[in-house]
């Protein structure tokens, strides 16, 4: 978790709708969580309530423009990330969104998050992937804090801690 | 009787050798060889770090292969399947194309804005032109004299005369630009526009005509026409999709569910079939021609991206 704060102090403020990388990177995630799918989904696709079970966030706030939905996220330590919904299809129970600037050490972040039933009965499985590139967008070599390593290794952070702690606030409320 | 002519094409291609999809796998810097008969991998060759662009000649036996993130070219001899030069470039070498002459290879250096022309006999003699802010996809004319080049952040198809390595002209497309083909007779240029979800259907032969424009779905990257040019092929990398446009109409036909984030895709002729490399799945999906149903998915490699036209086949 410290570890999550300390990426998030050093990631520059680098973001730029031009041209990103050449090589995307992916993280992919799952857990398992002991409740129905629909009380998971119900959970997963509250946008405007990502601080309720994500750790490293201390609040959200939802903003409506014309037919497009956006939400801050203000971490613990003070940064800010702006992110975009794109949709949340009720039938498939798939929310996506993008990060549209902010404190993220990535560029062009794309993710959606998907809940499943199983493997058990009762039991949902929540997916959380994301796409996105470094931040760094000229030719080798790369400084250090905006290479691809950094990028996976926060976005690696965000989704273990969020998923461990979306299980725990989930399974402990009645 | 059409029938009769596709059994003879395929009793033909057998006798020779099976086509082969050559799939990069960026993640582990290898590339699969699929035999697109017996719909599996028959070898996986190791080249450099993060490949993407691919590009084939038959009658050089050769595979070439862009590696970005060390910026060279692998070279592999696609009959023994073994990586037998490498290719250095300084800069990040992303999409590339043969001429169909087999003389020359074109390779987009992203962040450069530049194109090297790399002479396929002599591969120490490089030629090299500004074009305009990333390139990205490119395909050569028929008769091996124009070259066309996405250039992404400049949102235009920039038209290069092979033989000077100049400029002719720039075609303002969508936004973002990112695959380019063209049809097999040559006559239409499509470039897929990334941020605007559409195609752009350039008519080659009345160049003043404004290009028509298809929407397709989320954040397209690639495309193929299918054997008689009648319907194109899209892939759309953030809602797992394949667009087929009907080209008598310029309308969409279809969305066929692939894997996640679909790529690179190629036209397999002898087995009327599109092969589509999944980066989020590491797989590839096939979708058969005639009824644009996928009839197998195939494990690759890590992030499968196979951008540029990787099909090997006997009778192209």
């Amino acid at each position: 978790m410290k570890k999550l704060f300390t990426l998030i102090a050093l990631a520059a403020l680098s973001f730029n709708a031009a041209a990103h990388g050449p090589s995307p990177q992916k993280v992919e995630k799952t857990i398992v969580i002991k409740a129905a799918p629909a009380k998971v989904w119900a959970v997963v696709k509250d946008f405007g309530n990502m601080h309720a079970w994500h750790p490293a966030i201390a609040s959200t706030k939802l903003e409506k423009k014309g037919e497009e939905t956006f939400r801050t996220l203000t971490l613990k330590d003070g940064g800010t990330i702006y992110e975009k919904l794109r949709t949340a299809d009720d039938a498939d129970m798939k929310l996506k969104y993008e990060i549209v600037d902010g404190v993220a050490p990535v560029a062009d972040y794309n993710s959606f998050m998907q809940v499943t039933a199983g493997p058990g009965a009762g039991e949902s499985t929540v997916t959380w992937v994301g796409r996105f590139y470094r931040t760094y967008k000229l030719n080798p070599p790369i400084p250090a804090g905006q290479d691809d390593e950094t990028a996976v290794k926060f976005v690696t952070g965000v989704y273990d801690s969020g998923l461990a702690n979306m299980k725990k606030v989930i399974e402990n409320s009645k | 009787m059409k029938n009769f002519v596709w059994f003879l094409a395929l009793c033909l291609c057998a006798c020779q050798h099976p086509p082969l999809a050559y799939i990069t796998n960026q993640g582990d810097n290898t590339v699969s060889v699929i035999d697109t008969q017996q719909q599996k991998v028959t070898q996986t060759i190791t080249v450099g770090k993060a490949p993407v662009g691919v590009a084939v000649s038959k009658k050089l036996q050769r595979v070439y292969v862009t590696n970005v993130e060390d910026g060279s070219i692998s070279v592999i001899n696609s009959a023994t399947q073994q990586v037998i030069q490498t290719i250095k470039v300084t800069g990040s070498p992303v999409g590339i194309a043969l001429s169909p002459d087999d003389q020359t290879l074109y390779v987009a250096d992203w962040y450069s804005d530049r194109i090297l022309a790399i002479n396929t006999a002599h591969t120490e003699q490089t030629r090299e032109l500004m074009v305009g802010k990333a390139p990205a996809g490119l395909v050569v004319s028929l008769d091996s004299k124009v070259l066309y080049v996405a250039a992404r952040d400049s949102n235009q198809i920039v038209v290069i005369d092979t033989q000077t390595l100049s400029i002719q002209k720039r075609i303002d497309v969508g936004t973002h630009p990112f695959g380019v083909a063209l049809s097999r007779n040559g006559k239409q240029l499509y470039s897929v526009n990334v941020y605007d979800n559409t195609i752009s259907i350039l008519d080659l032969t009345k160049p003043d005509k404004q290009p028509d424009l298809v929407k397709v779905g989320e954040h397209p990257y690639c495309v193929v026409t299918n054997t008689d040019d009648t319907k194109l092929y899209v892939t759309n990398t953030q809602d797992d999709t394949v667009s087929v446009i009907d080209l008598a109409s310029n309308k969409l036909i279809t969305n066929i569910n692939v894997g996640m984030t679909p790529e690179g895709l190629s036209f397999n002729k002898a087995l009327n079939e599109v092969i589509v490399a999944n980066w989020g799945t590491n797989n590839v999906s096939i979708i058969n021609a005639a009824t644009d149903k996928v009839t197998a998915t195939i494990k690759t490699g890590d992030k499968s991206r196979a951008f540029g036209q990787f099909m090997l086949q006997a009778n192209d």
